[in-house]
């Protein structure tokens, strides 16, 4: 290198030269020049100057530019690097930057040939280098997309001729699987009708079109010329100048081909269904019919479009069980297969058609299974209305003819043609002592009409029963002798009737009545219709002796009352002082008049109250009602009475309202009774005390006083008709003996009781229990 | 000048006399019948302000007098019935066919009658 002014055009070239120049020196490799250029791509200042290539450049340890730079110095050799990779710290922030380089190592040397230093000149081609790996990956790219779809993929490119119509085309690339979706080996660079002979000109003009418009077509076309169907997606390439078409294809061919068997078994099928007699349908999965063939529609008196989306939970059908009973839609043989996806055969359903009319089917249901889903539901189904009706009618008779023979009172023994027994009645073994069993398969001329009612056998040759089939005709009835198991003899009514079979008489019905028991019978009859009769009359007499009795005891409370109420109202005029002033004795007379009048008019009500229970009219009227009110009520009513006497009654309400089912007006009037009852049998001045009490589910009702009491041997007696103790108080006390009675009778009709303990002389507790 | 008018329907003559007496004291006009057909024709001509009705009579009884009388016609008169019958269908088949109340008349002093009757002609 020259130094000093001669240098000065040098350096300034190397400055403005259009590429990166380093000059470096020593065996270090220090720097000694950069241009701007250099600086730039190596991303450094000018800092670097002075210092070797190992401490300027650190980042480039172990990429190999420190043993280039080396190995030129030494060997004098210059190196020349065609777009190497070289990682630079940019911007000395640790990062590297991948940059593409083609440069070149130039030793310098002196005049005597020695190695001074080195020049690095190098030009930045990352831009170039990158897009082209850009390209080439998005090659590979593409061409791994090309060969793995295993769809035939080519591209081809259109050929035209001067009016601008498409003539053929030219294969440009195909992907492997083309060959196998084509049959055409070796065809890039050939055009289609070469390859293809007789290729119909329809391809060359959709693919003449896709070119023309830009608009990718997707369709599905044959080739007779390749003996193919295929599935293609057209798509022009490129730019509108290009005549080039990607074409995506299928050979659905086999695909087809399955298709169209399966239409046309699909209409054979169709069309055998159609002509059977047998009602066809299809349900979808919800169970709704889909379709159905003439004979459904005619059976079931349904259009096909009445019939369509129907299913089995429509209440139309209205269908119903064999024995007549509605049949829910989830019995329907299609529901029983929806829910266990098997056949359902041989259900036998009533449906009611839309005229009306009833038709019975046996109906056979089968799924339709695709890939283990149920997709549809297949039911068959005939009409056996008539074989239902004709097997019933069967059915029926056979019934009668079972219940007749059973029950009838007639002896009934049916023989074969060879007198054989096959048959008896209950009757015929009342009478002859003969089980069925042991009569089965015997002969039964030998079992019951074995000898002549003078004692001498009678061969089975000669009896005509058994031999009505000879006739032909019946053997009327007549009287004769039968002789039961225990060797005893009876007259009998007897008649033998052929029973004519396929192939003439097959058996003979015996038929035959003892004599003595239809006498019996008769005469048993007569007397059971006599008796009948009387019991008729005698029931008829009690009803009216009843309602008779009833009435009376409405008369009667009008009737008694009557003649007391008008004395009690002429008593009433004179102490009511509607007359002149009675003298004190004419007051006291009439007074005791009037109290008696009184007491036979408790005594009438009394009397009347007991009847009226004891009828078969009396009905109590429950309602809910709460205890305490009766009880106030009952106590209220009585106040008069207590203050006469000076008693108190002492009577807590019970903190929670106890509720009770009874007749209202009824229970007061037994607590009314109660509490008269221990007013009048206590002492002036003494207390009486009502306590109510819960348990056991009911309530109970204490009504205590102080009293004369009853003695144990009485207690009971007190709840008799007409009963009145004896006691302290008994002169001063007036009652019909009815009261307690009546008590006890209309608390039993609440479902309760009274009960009553009491010491003599001490008093009286009475409980009225109740049900909660 | 009498207050009010009462008809009594009852057959038993010394009834009669006596509820006449009692409430004739009381300055009411008193009009009697034996039946309930009299009864018809006396409550028509007068149109009483209440009427002491008896269920058992001869002729025509105290049901059939209601069964023919539409009470609802005679909002001015109170229909008392006034009888021995004790049985409470009856009472109750009484009400429905339009009386107003349902006594029975043996449990009544006169001083009862004349304070029922005031009652109603108050």
């Amino acid at each position: 290198m020259q130094s000093g002014s001669a240098k000065q055009p040098l350096y300034d070239l190397f400055m403005q030269a259009p590429a990166a120049i380093a000059v470096v020196r020593g065996p270090k490799h220090v720097f000694d020049f950069t241009n701007s250029l250099y600086l730039r791509l190596v991303g450094k200042t000018k800092a670097i100057h002075g210092k070797a290539v190992r401490d300027a450049f650190p980042e480039l340890k172990g990429q190999g530019f420190y043993e280039l730079l080396d190995t030129v110095y030494e060997t004098g050799e210059p190196f020349i690097g065609n777009e190497l990779p070289i990682d630079l710290d940019l911007n000395g922030s640790g990062t590297l930057t991948r940059t593409y380089v083609n440069f070149v190592y130039q030793p310098m040397k002196d005049a005597e040939g020695a190695i001074g230093g080195i020049m690095a000149h190098a030009v930045d081609v990352t831009a170039a280098v990158e897009g082209r790996l850009q390209i080439r990956e998005d090659e590979e790219r593409y061409r791994t997309l090309f060969n793995s779809i295993n769809q035939g993929f080519c591209i081809i490119e259109l050929i035209f001729d001067d009016h601008n119509v498409a003539q053929d085309y030219k294969f440009i690339e195909v992907n492997h699987v083309f060959e196998q979706q084509t049959g055409l080996k070796d065809v890039v660079g050939k055009t289609a009708r070469t390859v293809i002979p007789n290729l119909e000109d329809r391809w060359v003009e959709i693919y003449g079109q896709v070119v023309k418009t830009g608009k990718p077509l997707s369709f599905t076309e044959n080739s007779d010329a390749m003996g193919r169907w295929y599935e293609v997606d057209a798509t022009r390439l490129g730019n509108p100048k290009s005549n080039c078409v990607a074409i995506l294809f299928t050979d659905i061919t086999k695909r087809k081909t399955i298709e169209d068997t399966l239409r046309q078994s699909e209409a054979l099928n169709r069309t055998v269904i159609e002509s059977l007699e047998e009602g066809v349908s299809l349900l979808d999965a919800d169970g709704a019919i889909v379709s159905a063939n003439k004979s459904a529609q005619r059976l079931l008196g349904l259009s096909l479009e009445q019939m369509q989306g129907r299913d089995s939970s429509d209440p139309r059908w209205k269908s119903v069980h064999k024995d007549g009973s509605f049949m829910p839609g989830s019995e329907h043989a299609p529901q029983q297969v929806l829910r266990t996806k098997k056949p359902y055969n041989n259900q036998t359903m009533g449906i009611h058609k839309p005229d009306g009319s009833m038709v019975w089917l046996n109906i056979n249901a089968q799924p339709i299974i695709e890939d283990g889903e149920l997709t549809g539901v297949v039911t068959s189904f005939f009409d056996i209305t008539e074989r239902k009706n004709m097997q019933e009618e069967l059915e029926r008779q056979l019934q009668i003819t079972d219940t007749i023979t059973k029950t009838a009172s007639s002896c009934l023994f049916m023989i074969d043609n060879n007198g054989l027994v096959t048959y008896m009645n209950p009757a015929a073994t009342r009478v002859t002592g003969y089980s069925l069993q042991e009569s089965l398969g015997k002969p039964m001329h030998l079992l019951i009409h074995h000898s002549h009612p003078d004692g001498t056998p009678y061969p089975q040759s000669e009896c005509p029963l058994v031999n009505t089939y000879t006739v032909g005709a019946p053997n009327p009835l007549h009287e004769d002798i039968l002789y039961r198991k225990d060797g005893t003899s009876f007259p009998a009514l007897i008649s033998g009737t052929p029973i004519p079979g396929d192939v003439g008489i097959q058996s003979t019905v015996v038929e035959f009545r003892d004599i003595e028991e239809i006498t019996n019978t008769l005469q048993r009859n007569n007397e059971l219709e006599e008796s009948t009769l009387l019991l008729k009359e005698q029931r008829a007499q009690l009803v009216a002796l009843n309602n008779a009795k009833d009435d009376f005891i409405a008369i009667a409370s009008h009737q008694l009352r009557t003649p007391a109420t008008a004395v009690k109202q002429y008593l009433g005029l004179v102490l009511g002082g509607f007359t002149e002033p009675l003298t004190e004795v004419q007051h006291k007379y009439i007074t005791t008049a009037n109290d008696s009048n009184e007491r036979q008019l408790n005594v009438i009500t009394d009397l009347l109250k007991t009847a009226k229970i004891d009828s078969s009219r009396y009905v109590i009227r429950k309602e809910r009602t709460p205890l305490a009110s009766i009880i106030e009520a009952a106590i209220t009513d009585m106040q008069l009475e207590l203050d006469s006497r000076d008693q108190t009654v002492r009577y807590t309400t019970p903190k929670t309202p106890i509720l009770v089912m009874v007749d209202r007006v009824e229970i007061k009037l037994v607590l009314i009774n109660l509490l008269e009852n221990a007013s009048k049998y206590s002492y002036p001045q003494s207390e009486i005390t009502v306590a109510v009490s819960k348990r056991n589910g009911q309530v109970h009702i204490d009504i205590t006083d102080n009293g004369v009491g009853v003695s144990h041997d009485n207690v009971e007696k007190i709840f008799d008709k007409f009963t009145r103790i004896n006691n302290v108080l008994s002169d001063t006390v007036t009652g019909s003996g009815l009261g307690l009675y009546w008590v006890r009778k209309i608390v039993r009709l609440h479902d309760g009781d009274v009960k009553v303990i009491s010491k003599l002389g001490a008093g009286s507790t009475f409980r009225v229990s109740l049900p909660l | 000048m009498s207050k009010t008018s009462v008809l009594i329907i009852e057959d038993e003559i010394l009834l009669q006399d006596v509820y006449k007496l009692v409430l004739s004291s009381q300055g009411y006009t008193i009009y009697t019948a034996n039946n309930g057909q009299e009864g018809i024709h006396l409550l028509n001509l007068y149109m009483p302000k209440v009427v002491l009705l008896d269920i058992f009579m001869p002729v025509m009884d105290g049901k059939e007098f209601l069964r023919n009388v539409d009470t609802a016609l005679y909002p001015d008169t109170n229909f008392i019935v006034y009888s021995n019958l004790t049985d409470d269908g009856v009472a109750q088949e009484m009400m429905n066919l339009g009386a107003d109340r349902v006594i029975l008349k043996s449990t009544m002093t006169p001083q009862d009658l004349i304070g029922l009757i005031e009652e109603y002609v108050n």
